[in-house]
């Protein structure tokens, strides 16, 4: 499922207003992606936890590289990547609001916790159209259960959106063969205006 | 037992991927499943690439005019999952497949791929897949 559950959190009533303003292309709220509002069709980035949902449950892998004092995580799509801290800092007081946010992780026993904050609200959670502010926090719980599965527990808190925080169903990633790469996702600006004129708009009846 | 991952040290890689798919960007808010149409044109063009392929063909309606039309398919990471290449269709080649047809009545539609297309009088990778994914 490309959300962190089937069951979010009641919204507050700032949260609603946003949700009520997204129009997605999937899901039970679909429009044509032609009257749609959905960051994905100019090639926004899709921000952290969208991008993670996509590689989890989708098509697209996602590559984890581990060096001294940080580990990257490598998105298929919009070939991207994250970096998560790993030398025992904490997360700062204040920074700069970027997609994908900052991210400090360390271990708790057998599990790789990552703390993160300071996320651009401008993009969607989810394919849903599933808002977020500028306070959400993301904790992620990383766990090798064999040699090809790692499964993942995530909570969402954002007090301004949800009135709790959202728990995740548990996420299972399998191994992929050694001739699996990650290859060159670029979603380019330039292309996705083409396509939008030659298909998107005249299938969904836009004349721009 | 403590750090499993961390263990693989630098540049250790491990390349995750799901089996799911998922349907594709507003394919059934833009396109009529219910209807399908099959149609024979020349391809005028075939855009494989990131993240909607997509396939430009010129069809000779029943009044005798030339509609140009235009197959969305999908990306091709799915696409080559089912044997797609970029030149699995060329510009010149008379090709034959069904659409689910634009719920706004435009000559646009979505390529469904459970259906046989045909390459030159000749099927092309069979059928199967799906266009949801």
């Amino acid at each position: 499922m490309l959300t962190l559950s089937q069951t979010p959190p009641p919204f507050t009533p700032l949260g609603k207003k946003l949700f009520d303003a997204n129009k997605p292309s999937y899901g039970p709220r679909a429009v044509p992606p032609a009257v749609g509002n959905d960051p994905m069709g100019n090639c926004d980035p899709l921000g952290l936890v969208r991008n993670l949902l996509l590689e989890l449950v989708s098509v697209y892998p996602m590559e984890i590289v581990q060096t001294r004092d940080r580990v990257f995580q490598f998105f298929e799509w919009g070939h991207s990547y994250r970096q998560v801290w790993t030398d025992g800092r904490p997360l700062p007081k204040d920074a700069d609001l970027t997609f994908n946010g900052i991210s400090t992780g360390r271990w708790e026993g057998d599990t790789f916790v990552v703390t993160s904050g300071f996320f651009d609200d401008r993009s969607w959670l989810d394919h849903f159209g599933m808002p977020h502010s500028t306070e959400m926090t993301l904790e992620e719980r990383y766990r090798r259960l064999d040699r090809d599965t790692l499964e993942l527990n995530m909570t969402l808190t954002d007090p301004k959106i949800f009135t709790a925080p959202w728990v995740s169903e548990r996420k299972v990633m399998k191994l992929a063969p050694r001739s699996r790469e990650i290859a060159e996702q670029f979603c380019v600006p330039s292309q996705e205006a083409e396509f939008n004129r030659i298909v998107r708009d005249p299938a969904g009846g836009v004349v721009r | 037992m403590r750090g499993v991952i961390e263990r693989c040290l630098i540049a250790t890689v491990a390349l995750l991927a799901s089996t799911s798919v998922f349907a594709h960007h507003g394919t059934n808010a833009s396109y009529d499943p219910t209807k399908a149409v099959t149609l024979t044109g020349v391809v005028t063009r075939f855009t494989f690439r990131n993240p909607h392929s997509f396939v430009e063909f010129d069809v000779r309606n029943e009044q005798g005019e030339m509609v140009h039309w235009v197959g969305e398919m999908n990306s091709p990471t799915v696409l080559r999952e089912a044997g797609w290449t970029a030149t699995t269709i060329k510009a010149g080649d008379e090709l034959t497949m069904t659409l689910n047809p634009s719920r706004a009545g435009t000559p646009r539609g979505v390529v469904n791929r459970m259906r046989p297309i045909l390459v030159n009088g000749k099927q092309v990778l069979g059928t199967g897949g799906s266009n949801e994914n």
